[in-house]
């Protein structure tokens, strides 16, 4: 009698894929109660078929792999999991952009799609101004779950089964560990995302309601901007993003909460448990800091040689707010796309480009080449150049304050290496295929920072006009850069392996 | 006195020799036979008997005689070793005086909490004697600037016995000498004439350099 | 619950499994880097790796908020001291720990440790299990 039988890899996978299917599922029941609040027929009832679509995929994926659930998942595989979750998940929840006719067409709504679960901001969606509030809602749970992570926020709900749960988290970007349990971890993070919600939503609320809004609206779109910021996202619910409420209270409150959710989840957590301290010493708000201050110098000098805000006011409030919007990866705009390129001059826009590759802190909701990386390869070079000059038998430490003191070890050096080469091949390729369309170098490299790192800013070129293969080489630039590359090639060689097999 | 030492390398093997010298009765367990040799052929047999055994196991314990010693000490280069020799000393076998040795000097308060009569660091007894060093040598180097014979010298109470149990004033203590603090445990006390000094203090004196050392001399003497 | 597994050693390793399987945070320190190869690869736990008895090394690993310490090194000293510190020093709600040497169950026991040895465990089981056998025939 044979004991064990081979198991197909695949099916174990499919099972956990399934989980994070149905919760996205579930997801869509938010707008569809927003859409029939507000009785928009027709809305709600695409939102109620998709959903159900969705959760029928997922009960099915499930069902499928159901007899292998417990199956132990290598660290590939569930970092192939995460990827293959993010690439069916966009799909599916494109489907009501596409029914909706928010979209024309289907890759337009996926491009929509991805932007908002990679918290990126960039969007394709047809007349803004005159969106259903249930289609908008639904932009902005995206956004929100995206910048936790979907396989978070599955593995809140998992409760047996738990020995595959790291690998997965490990597979979408985040690998701090909160608790010592992964599960743990998901649930802590959601707990601090809710709690800044509570927060965010009521502060925004009373700013939005002193820029002019009504009650009602002030509150949904309170609660959208808030959700989008804390989520370094940069939807916003009008065509003309944080512009439309010409207000520098507004404004500051958005800053403040993408400040906020550019950081750290360890570092919520240590705050929040009575650790404030770490707040100074943590080499990311550091490593943050000092970029800042340098890139800042950077914009303002470009800014003054053009002289083109004369004045402190629209200085701050169109310069610096770019800066910090672009840094932390959020992506709101306070001016038309076109005045990037014909207003800001290079030297303003090449620091821009900068920040928005650097990015904000590693697991947090924020893109780019993350300020611990930055942090890790300053520290790495300083210490090398020390060496030299000290004698040959003295030994030295690599040593960095992240939460706790930390010994930086090889694996740890080289895969912030391997990290950051990657983001930069992107940028690159991503730029060279702009370019390739006929769009000139400085707005190619701003576009294309802004794709990688997850920015969400735009100097013009994203618009639905766009030829469809830079439509298609952006959503996967997006995708490389939130799920930081290593499990979208891990899903690429299993699909190649899988394929080849066959 | 009866001494169990469980632990006899270097720390165990030159302690039971500075121990034979006050003619104490020492009993020695040791794990590894080549120190034990070592042990055998380099102490008095007179004076020291050695036991190839786990000194943390109680038949071992029993078969060399804990239930004559009257204290033990556990040198062994293991702090969970000694704790739980310790622990067996007191607890098991009713040894009155338990002696642990601990490399990890944050050890002494976990010990101390578990029953450990007294704990000892070498680790730590050093880092003392250079802070304290330290300390001593700056106040010292200020009184000098200002009169080339006053000293401040500290003085343990354990050294002299008959100190303890009668008031300052009547100890006899020399004119030009007077007693600034007592250290006890970790606090300093003002004493006055009423005050009784105890066996762990420490007293600090302030004087002439040469009536100092007379009285340190009357007090050894004593 | 928050659990503390000093030694992952083969059998600090299945219960690390066993744990983590059904949910619990669990945080597992040896001093031997080597023996966290008895965990799965990508284990949903944290591994600390550091001297077990070192108060440091503890308060690192969450002493101070655990619900239980399990003590199953290799040494039995070490796990009596670890288990003493935990409950005394620390109050940990649950401490348990294993001794290799079955004559140390019953000085410990005095001690209020809550101990098992697995050596004394087998032998009472075949034990037990071959007189059943015998009486049965």
């Amino acid at each position: 009698m044979v004991i064990e039988k081979p198991v197909k890899r695949i099916y174990p996978m499919l099972y956990f894929i399934g989980i994070i299917i149905v919760v996205l599922g579930c997801l869509q029941l938010v707008p569809l109660v927003v859409s029939l609040i507000y009785k928009e027929r027709f809305i709600s009832s695409i939102f109620l078929a998709t959903a159900s679509f969705t959760i029928l995929v997922g009960e099915g994926l499930m069902a499928i792999g159901y007899r292998y659930r417990s199956t132990k998942l290598s660290f590939g595989e569930g970092t192939v999991v995460a990827a293959g979750a993010w690439l069916l998940g966009t799909m599916l929840c494109a489907l009501p952009y596409y029914f909706s006719g928010s979209c024309l067409s289907f890759i337009d709504s996926c491009f929509d799609v991805m932007s908002g679960l990679t918290t990126t901001g960039l969007c394709l969606i047809q007349d803004m101004d005159h969106l259903s509030n249930g289609i908008n809602m639904w932009r902005q749970t995206l956004t929100f779950t995206g910048g936790q992570g979907m396989v978070v926020l599955a593995l809140t709900f998992l409760t047996k089964d738990q020995s595959n749960a790291y690998k997965m988290y490990v597979g979408e970007g985040k690998d701090e560990k909160l608790f010592p349990n992964a599960v743990s971890t998901a649930r802590q993070i959601w707990k601090i995302s809710i709690f800044y919600l509570i927060i965010g939503t009521v502060v925004m609320t009373f700013a939005a309601r002193s820029a002019g809004l009504a009650w009602d609206r002030a509150f949904l779109h309170g609660m959208w901007v808030y959700m989008s910021a804390w989520s370094t996202g940069g939807f916003a619910p009008m065509s003309q993003n944080i512009l439309y409420y010409h207000s520098s209270l507004f404004e500051l409150c958005a800053v403040v909460f993408f400040v906020i959710g550019s950081l750290n989840f360890a570092l919520h957590h240590a705050v929040l448990s009575g650790r404030v301290s770490e707040i100074r010493k943590n080499i990311e708000t550091i490593t943050f800091t000092i970029s800042f201050i340098i890139l800042s110098s950077l914009v303002t000098v470009g800014l003054m040689k053009n002289n083109v805000y004369p004045d402190l006011l629209a200085f701050l409030r169109k310069g610096l707010f770019h800066l910090i919007s672009g840094q932390t990866t959020t992506g709101f705009m306070t001016v038309y796309a076109k005045q990037f390129y014909y207003e800001w001059g290079d030297i303003a826009l090449v620091a821009m480009t900068i920040a928005m590759l650097l990015g904000g802190s590693a697991c947090s909701t924020a893109g780019g080449f993350k300020a611990l990386r930055i942090g890790v390869i300053f520290e790495t070079f300083k210490t090398e150049v020390k060496k030299l000059l000290l004698p040959e038998s003295r030994i030295v430490e690599y040593r960095i304050h992240h939460i706790k003191e930390m010994i930086l070890s090889d694996s740890l050096i080289r895969s912030s290496f391997l990290i950051v080469t990657a983001y930069l091949v992107t940028f690159t390729v991503g730029t060279l295929i702009t370019l390739l369309f006929g769009y000139p170098l400085t707005m190619a490299a701003f576009e294309s920072a802004s794709v990688t790192g997850n920015v969400g800013l735009s100097i013009g070129v994203t618009s639905t006009s766009m030829p469809l293969l830079l439509k298609i080489t952006y959503i996967i630039m997006m995708w490389l850069g939130r799920l930081e590359f290593m499990s979208i090639f891990a899903l690429i060689a299993f699909i190649l392996k899988g394929g080849l097999k066959k | 006195m009866r001494i169990m030492i469980i632990g006899g390398g270097n720390v165990g093997f030159y302690l039971s020799k500075t121990l034979i010298a006050s003619k104490h009765k020492i009993m020695i367990i040791e794990e590894n036979p080549t120190h034990c040799e070592r042990l055998v052929s380099n102490l008095d047999s007179k004076w020291v008997e050695v036991f190839l055994g786990d000194g943390t196991e109680v038949n071992c314990l029993r078969d060399a005689g804990i239930h004559h010693a009257d204290v033990l000490i556990a040198v062994t280069g293991y702090d969970q070793n000694n704790l739980v020799a310790c622990q067996l000393a007191k607890d098991y076998f009713g040894v009155k005086k338990t002696i642990a040795r601990v490399k990890n000097p944050k050890n002494i308060r976990v010990f101390e909490k578990l029953g450990v009569d007294s704990v000892i660091s070498s680790t730590e007894s050093i880092a003392n004697v250079i802070n304290q060093e330290l300390e001593w040598n700056d106040v010292n180097k200020l009184i000098r600037e200002h009169s080339s014979s006053l000293r401040l010298r500290e003085v343990q109470v354990r050294q002299a016995p008959w100190l303890i149990h009668h008031p300052l004033k009547d100890l006899g203590i020399p004119k030009g000498i007077i007693i600034i603090a007592i250290l006890r445990r970790a606090q300093a006390i003002i004493p006055s004439g009423e005050t009784i000094l105890q066996e762990e203090d420490k007293i600090i004196l302030w004087g002439e350099e040469q009536l100092i050392s007379d009285f340190l001399h009357i007090l050894s003497a004593n | 619950m928050f659990l503390i597994i000093a030694g992952c050693t083969q059998v600090g390793a299945l219960l690390v499994k066993k744990f983590v399987d059904t949910g619990h945070n669990v945080v597992v320190i040896d001093r031997d880097k080597g023996n966290f190869d008895y965990l799965e690869t990508g284990c949903n736990c944290l591994m600390i790796h550091g001297m077990p008895i070192d108060e440091d090394v503890l308060k690192e690993a969450g002493i101070e908020r655990a619900d239980a310490l399990i003590a199953v090194t290799a040494e039995d000293n070490m796990n009596i001291m670890i288990s003493q510190i935990a409950k005394h020093l620390y109050h940990v709600p649950h401490v348990m720990m294993q001794a290799n040497h079955p004559e140390r169950q019953a000085v410990l026991s005095a001690k209020g440790l809550h101990m098992i040895c697995p050596i004394a465990l087998t032998a009472d089981h075949f034990y037990t299990s071959l007189l059943q056998k015998e009486n049965s025939i």
